[in-house]
């Protein structure tokens, strides 16, 4: 049996923005999308999500998942052995750059011979470079995958582990293998009236001419919109024509009020038409009724492109900048244009430089990063004044993204991976080469200090007058019940049951009649529900010579 | 037999019946499972649960018989009925 664990279900951005107002993310857009894709078109047995509930999988639903990929899901506790068996392969995966975590949990399941899988998207910031440093030291293998969706994202997390491997003593470095795999997006239906009721709905002529851009509203992390206005203002100027919209999440810094104030100032106000987050179905409207696509991205926040992606499955035409993943899709004057993008002069005097509030010296980066006006207004020219060149650089544009990012490729080149992995890990694992943490320390050497005591092996365990009380009213058991999908604490009793059978039995005679009791548990599963039973008082070192006194009466 | 005081059947806003148990959502039941889960909580006699969901749903007798007996089984596998004693 093939079984994927998921390490994090997170809604729909989208939805979530609606009901709640929150930021949509691009890399929460992906987390949302990769689960989807992976129940739709995934081919593993199983798919494990830790802690989902009934009530979790409707909101999932609700959210947009068919009924049928969250029946897919099966819930795990967390923490808890999987209910697999040895020969079973198993592949832990995480949408973000979260190896570490996957890497402690592997560590914890004895799954030595479980690839670990990743993401990384945003790779301004010096915290990605601190997290690959993180990760040389918790145990990732070869066989572990950190999954890159642009060529030049990938080259800049490669000089990140150059860096990082000069300062590492010999023997350790970063061994996770670094892939390039496209983000996926889904094919749409286009659908034909849809050029008509956007431009109803714009008051716009049947025949004009429209350019979306749609991203994030943001000068901090996308681009800089201003030049795109310029560029349109001197597109009109030349007595064309074109009607641009602007469209997306605007809940971080507000941009709308400034675009509309600098299209006035330009004389274009008619032209444009500011969209702030706009619902779900409208985002489907927009790319449907669009004609020409423009994303003039000039911020190291932007990775992949994925709005360029979904345009061009929508067959629109694209107008992007030359930037990081927009050059791995758009073959310029193939299925779209490329306009230049220019560093500023004192581009080597800055450095990564996280703050609190702001990537100080990544903005000032992005601000001052020259995206060719002059051309971009002369490509989107082009392409407003000639149909033809639009349909046939869209179609183009449709058939890459089909042949490349359509979630059912993408999909199936993970499962390549993984297979891959998964052969290299089982070798390893078969030659006795596991990686282990190098940096590991035990909770009680760190913190043993902090209580009065600890309770030894050879402790006796006796039920109390309480245990007696609760093993009447089983049902109160379910409140030591850990989050779980099947929070049944028929363990909890068992265990009782047994101490009260038998009292001063040792904690390890107890851990071990648990353990003989119910193959499925581990160690750490038995020690840890003894010690609830003494937690709430269920149970006791010392004899309770009211319990044992009603005990014996009661025989 | 009585159920466990811990477990409270409640109705959601669009209809469904969930048994909270130690105040969390852990089970959703049908429409048989939570009349059959009331009158456990009403102290009936599983003869008396019979013959009413028996009425109540228009089915055959034997047929209600066994899915009493189905699910009484199933909540004392979690412990969420007792026998009196």
């Amino acid at each position: 049996m093939r079984v994927l664990y998921i390490n994090q279900l997170s809604g729909n951005p989208e939805r979530l923005q609606g009901r709640d107002g929150r930021t949509i993310m691009g890399a929460k857009m992906f987390e949302w999308n990769l689960l989807s894709a992976l129940l739709e078109y995934g081919t593993y047995d199983a798919y494990f999500a830790p802690g989902v509930t009934d009530h979790g999988k409707d909101d999932l639903v609700e959210d947009g998942l068919t009924v049928d990929s969250v029946k897919r899901l099966a819930p795990v506790p967390l923490g808890s052995p999987l209910p697999v068996s040895d020969s079973d392969q198993v592949v832990l995966v995480t949408a973000g750059r979260q190896l570490d975590f996957l890497a402690n949990l592997r560590q914890k399941l004895h799954r030595h011979d479980a690839p670990i899988s990743g993401f990384v998207h945003s790779i301004n910031s010096a915290r990605v470079a601190l997290a690959l440093l993180q990760q040389c030291f918790v145990g990732l293998s070869e066989s572990d995958l950190l999954l890159c969706s642009s060529r030049a994202g990938m080259k800049t997390i490669d000089m990140y582990i150059d860096e990082i491997s000069r300062l590492l003593p010999p023997g350790i470095h970063y061994p996770a293998r670094r892939v390039l795999v496209p983000l996926g997006v889904n094919i749409p239906a286009v659908e034909q009236d849809a050029r008509n009721t956007l431009r109803e709905r714009l008051n716009l002529e049947v025949r004009e001419t429209i350019a979306l851009y749609f991203g994030r509203l943001s000068q901090t992390s996308k681009c800089d919109l201003g030049p795109l206005l310029v560029a349109l203002s001197q597109l009109l100027g030349r007595g064309n024509n074109l009607h641009l919209i602007v469209a997306g999440d605007d809940t971080q810094t507000k941009e709308a009020q400034r675009l509309q104030a600098l299209a006035k100032e330009l004389g274009c106000r008619k032209n444009v038409t500011i969209w702030p987050n706009p619902a779900a179905g409208d985002k489907h409207l927009l790319y449907c009724g669009a004609d020409i696509f423009v994303s003039p991205s000039d911020n190291i926040q932007e990775t992949f492109g994925l709005t360029v992606a979904e345009a061009m499955a929508y067959g629109l035409p694209v107008v992007v900048s030359d930037w990081n993943g927009y050059r791995d899709m758009v073959r310029d004057g193939e299925n779209g244009f490329l306009v230049p993008s220019i560093f500023s002069s004192y581009v080597d005097n800055l450095r990564l430089c996280d703050s609190t509030t702001s990537m100080l010296e990544e903005d000032s980066l992005a601000q001052s990063t020259t995206i060719d006006v002059g051309i971009l207004s002369e490509r989107l020219e082009k392409l407003s004044m000639d149909p033809a060149l639009r349909i046939r650089l869209g179609q183009a544009a449709k058939r890459y993204i089909e042949s490349n990012c359509s979630w059912r490729v993408v999909v199936r080149r993970y499962e390549e991976l993984w297979a891959e992995s998964l052969r290299v890990a089982q070798a390893a694992y078969a030659n006795g080469k596991t990686s282990s943490q190098l940096l590991s320390s035990s909770l009680e050497k760190c913190f043993g200090h902090y209580a009065s005591g600890k309770r030894g092996q050879e402790s006796e365990c006796f039920i109390t007058a309480e245990g007696r009380k609760w093993l009447k009213r089983p049902g109160r058991l379910y409140f030591l019940s850990q989050l779980s999908a099947i929070p049944c604490p028929c363990k909890f009793a068992d265990m009782l049951r047994e101490i009260a059978d038998h009292p001063g039995l040792s904690v390890t005679e107890v851990v071990k009649a648990f353990l003989n009791a119910s193959c499925s548990a581990s160690m750490d599963n038995a020690h840890w529900t003894l010690a609830r039973l003494f937690k709430y008082g269920l149970v006791s070192d010392k004899r309770d010579n009211l319990a044992a006194r009603a005990s014996s009466s009661s025989k | 037999m009585q159920v466990a005081e811990v477990a409270q059947l409640t109705d959601t806003a669009d209809g469904r019946a969930i048994l909270e148990v130690a105040g969390q959502p852990v089970f959703e039941l049908n429409r048989v499972a939570a009349s059959i889960w009331n009158k456990l909580a009403a102290r009936l006699s599983i003869q008396e649960i019979i013959a009413q969901i028996t009425v109540e749903f228009g089915v055959p007798e034997e047929r209600v018989a066994k899915d009493v007996a189905r699910f009484i089984e199933a909540l004392k596998e979690r412990l969420l009925i007792y026998d009196d004693n």
